[in-house]
């Protein structure tokens, strides 16, 4: 038994000016579901791992993040939600996991210790303050709702229009711009609070 | 405010973290890498159980081609229990990918291999199980009532007893291993006794019991072995080939951590690839094959360690490689379901495939000359035993948290998440690092010491004894001596040790390890003396030629 479902297919950058295409899904009971996520999987991992390492700021973070959710889904029966959009339902599901992390470090008062500046072009000349302000920044992002994360790192990791990113997540522009707006101010005004803590993040 | 908004437009520009397409593209590999390597157990729902210990009860086992029950007494249990949870009459109970046992309410247990499903419903004059898909085994308690279970085509009734009850696409086969039961299919019924076994269809082939119930995790221990063995079917591949093995390319770009890389997937570098018309596999030792034929593949594991259970034969049976391609007789084997961790050689690997198995054993006799004894050997043990205060498991619910990387699952603290089915050790906590005794983080992950807990969840002692047997617990056999019969879920905390990846790791030192078991009601003792069961290859000889 499957179910004929939608999904994109593509590279991940692109993949909101690609058409739609059929792929099939096996439904929960079939025992080549694992291999049939697998392969979604596969094709969605790049935007979920970009997504997460955007959030947590390191790599063994993303990780975990595709791990875990890849093994949640396994576990679990399929979600309706993946049934009918496996991209949308993935990426979200990214950056939440991503959220969790953070957010977990932060209940045990290790933020601190995070090493958020793992990035992959990280090279010696990285100044100590924009080491400090990029924790601001994760720290910020962990402090905004999902769906506004979600819609932050679609624009600024992916770099994908209003109206490609209402697409991806079936939200209308005008919703898209309006919270791009005010993300960006809770933002500003979250980094201006923890620099003039002095914080780094620590509490 | 328009420009504040740029500026910070700009921040978020500069300082989002954004990852290099290189380190993505060998962070995605390695996902999949570990999850490919995910121990086997976790994945599906066979814990390989001691094939030989299965032999032994197959032995006595004898099939029942079963129908309609007749009828014994009255009354039946009200509702069935299902790991702590109840289940109405009418609703569907799915075993998922792990398997599940199912308890009514009279004591009767019914365990179901994964991707089973039943409906339990009322009859007359008692409780019918209807067995939509998948395989049973039912150990059914003294009833006031009937207890039937129904297929498509037969129905079973039983009173007190233990039987097996498989219901497939072309028909269904039932096998009692004590006690009596009634069969009936359309007209015709019939009684069957212990050791018997029926089909309703003629063709399906008869093979003894215990490679239908090779799934069940309690086999060995829940059902009573019978007085009398089958004869042996000659089950064997259509077509084999062997050849002796190329040298073995040199390890390619992605391969990442130790020098070996054996340690991933119990041991195998290069795992056979297992379909239900063919068996490929490619560079393997004798030793190898053997432990595939007779054993699981946590022999493997073990032969890393200080005691192995797999001994004898001249040298060329572990340094000669061999590649070998067979094809499986059409039909003579069910589906094989694969996974992302390996394919369906995991049904082979961990002893879920015992029809291959058997023609692998069949290939070996004929082709190698093996000769394989099974004997006790006398070696120092643990035996694992409980507390005078009691066990105290924590139970499945209690033992979430965690994220295990590569061993199993966890999710964060109170999160839905259960720990996958035998996950075990090396455990960190949500940043993947080590809290010390101090509350403080140790250094990180990657290759770095790591933070262990052991955690066992939804599985029976003898597999907790198999896991702890394993070199990052004990690094020698582990008894179990438990007379727990059911499923226990617990963990417990260890020392942080160092991990190095591909490599496998030191085990605890017996006090640690018996420091641990106290804080879950179990006691762990030394015994220099032992009785193990290994298997001892007697004679080998090179293939002869195709």
């Amino acid at each position: 038994m499957h179910l004929e479902l939608l999904t994109n297919r593509g590279s991940v950058r692109h993949a909101a000016e690609e058409h739609m295409s059929t792929i099939t899904v096996p439904s929960a009971c079939s025992e080549n579901l694992a291999q049939e996520l697998e392969k979604i999987f596969r094709e969605h991992a790049q935007l979920m791992y970009r997504s997460a390492f955007s959030v947590t700021g390191s790599r063994q973070d993303a990780e975990d993040v595709l791990q875990n959710i890849f093994l949640k889904l396994l576990q679990r029966e399929v979600p309706i939600e993946f049934r009918k959009n496996p991209r949308a339902y993935l990426y979200k599901a990214a950056v939440n996991r991503a959220l969790d992390v953070v957010r977990s470090r932060k209940r045990q008062n290790l933020i601190h210790d995070v090493e958020v500046l793992e990035t992959a072009s990280a090279d010696e000349s990285v100044a100590v303050a924009d080491d400090e302000q990029r924790r601001h920044l994760l720290e910020a992002i962990s402090q905004l709702k999902p769906t506004a994360v979600e819609i932050l790192i679609l624009h600024y990791e992916h770099n994908y229009s209003d109206a490609e990113i209402a697409k991806i997540l079936g939200k209308s522009r005008g919703t898209i711009a309006v919270t791009l707006y005010r993300t960006r101010a809770r933002l500003k005004k979250l980094m201006l609070r923890a620099a003039s803590s002095g914080s780094g993040g620590k509490r | 405010m328009k420009r504040d908004l740029r500026n910070i437009d700009n921040v978020v520009r500069e300082l989002l973290p954004s990852a290099s397409q290189e380190h993505m593209e060998t962070d995605i590999e390695h996902v999949f890498q570990e999850l490919h390597a995910m121990p086997l157990q976790r994945v599906e729902d066979g814990y390989p159980v001691n094939s030989r210990r299965l032999y032994l009860l197959a032995a006595a086992a004898v099939f029942v081609a079963v129908l309609i029950p007749i009828a014994m007494r009255p009354v039946a249990p009200a509702s069935l229990e299902i790991t702590g949870k109840k289940a109405r009459f009418g609703e569907a109970v799915q075993s998922g990918i792990y398997g599940e046992v199912v308890k009514l309410e009279d004591g009767s247990r019914v365990e179901m291999k994964a991707h089973s499903e039943l409906v339990l419903e009322r009859a007359e004059d008692g409780v019918r199980i209807r067995l939509d898909q998948g395989d049973i085994i039912v150990n059914a308690a003294k009833q006031h009532g009937h207890l039937y279970v129904e297929t498509k085509d037969v129905v079973v009734s039983v009173v007190g007893t233990v039987f097996y009850v498989k219901a497939a696409r072309e028909g269904s086969r039932v096998a009692v291993f004590e006690g009596e039961v009634q069969v009936k299919q359309g007209q015709s019924e019939k009684k069957l006794g212990p050791g018997d076994q029926v089909a309703s269809n003629p063709k399906m082939e008869q093979i003894p019991v215990k490679d239908d119930v090779a799934w069940s995790r309690a086999a060995a221990t829940r059902v009573k072995p019978l007085p009398q063995a089958r004869p042996r079917e000659g089950l064997a591949f259509e077509l084999a080939r062997i050849r002796p093995a190329a040298p073995p390319p040199a390890p390619g770009p992605t391969e990442r951590g130790g020098s070996s890389g054996r340690y991933f997937v119990c041991g195998l570098e290069d795992p056979p690839q297992l379909d239900s018309r063919r068996l490929s596999m490619r560079n393997q030792s004798l030793f190898e094959l053997v432990a595939y034929a007779y054993g699981s593949c946590f022999e493997l594991i073990y032969d890393m360690m200080p005691f192995k259970r797999i001994s004898g034969g001249p040298d060329w049976v572990r340094s000669d490689g061999w590649d070998i391609e067979a094809l499986i007789p059409e039909g003579s084997v069910d589906p094989l379901p694969a996974t992302p961790f390996g394919g369906a050689i995991l049904e082979l690997v961990s002893n879920r495939s015992p029809k291959v198995q058997r023609m692998l054993q069949t290939l070996l006799e004929e082709r190698f000359k093996v000769v394989v004894r099974s004997e006790k050997k006398e070696m120092p043990v643990y035996v694992l035993s409980v507390l005078p205060g009691g066990p105290k498991f924590q139970g499945k619910e209690q033992i979430t948290g965690f994220w295990l990387k590569g061993m199993g699952m966890t999710d964060a603290p109170g999160r839905g998440i259960t720990v996958a089915e035998g996950a075990q050790v090396s455990m960190r906590n949500d940043r993947g690092s080590c809290l010390g005794a101090d509350g403080r983080p140790g250094p990180r992950g990657r290759g770095g010491p790591i933070c262990t807990s052991a955690i066992f969840a939804n599985q029976f002692m003898d597999e907790v004894a198999t896991h702890l047997s394993e070199t990052q617990f004990a690094g020698r056999p582990v008894i179990n001596r438990t007379d727990i019969q059911e499923r226990v879920s617990f963990r417990f905390d260890l020392p942080e040790v160092a991990f190095v990846r591909g490599r496998l790791p030191q085990p605890f030192s017996f006090k640690e390890l018996a420091r641990g078991l106290a804080t879950v009601g179990l006691d762990l003792k030394e015994d220099p003396k032992g009785l193990v069961e290994v298997l001892v290859i007697e004679r080998a000889e090179k293939p002869s030629e195709n």
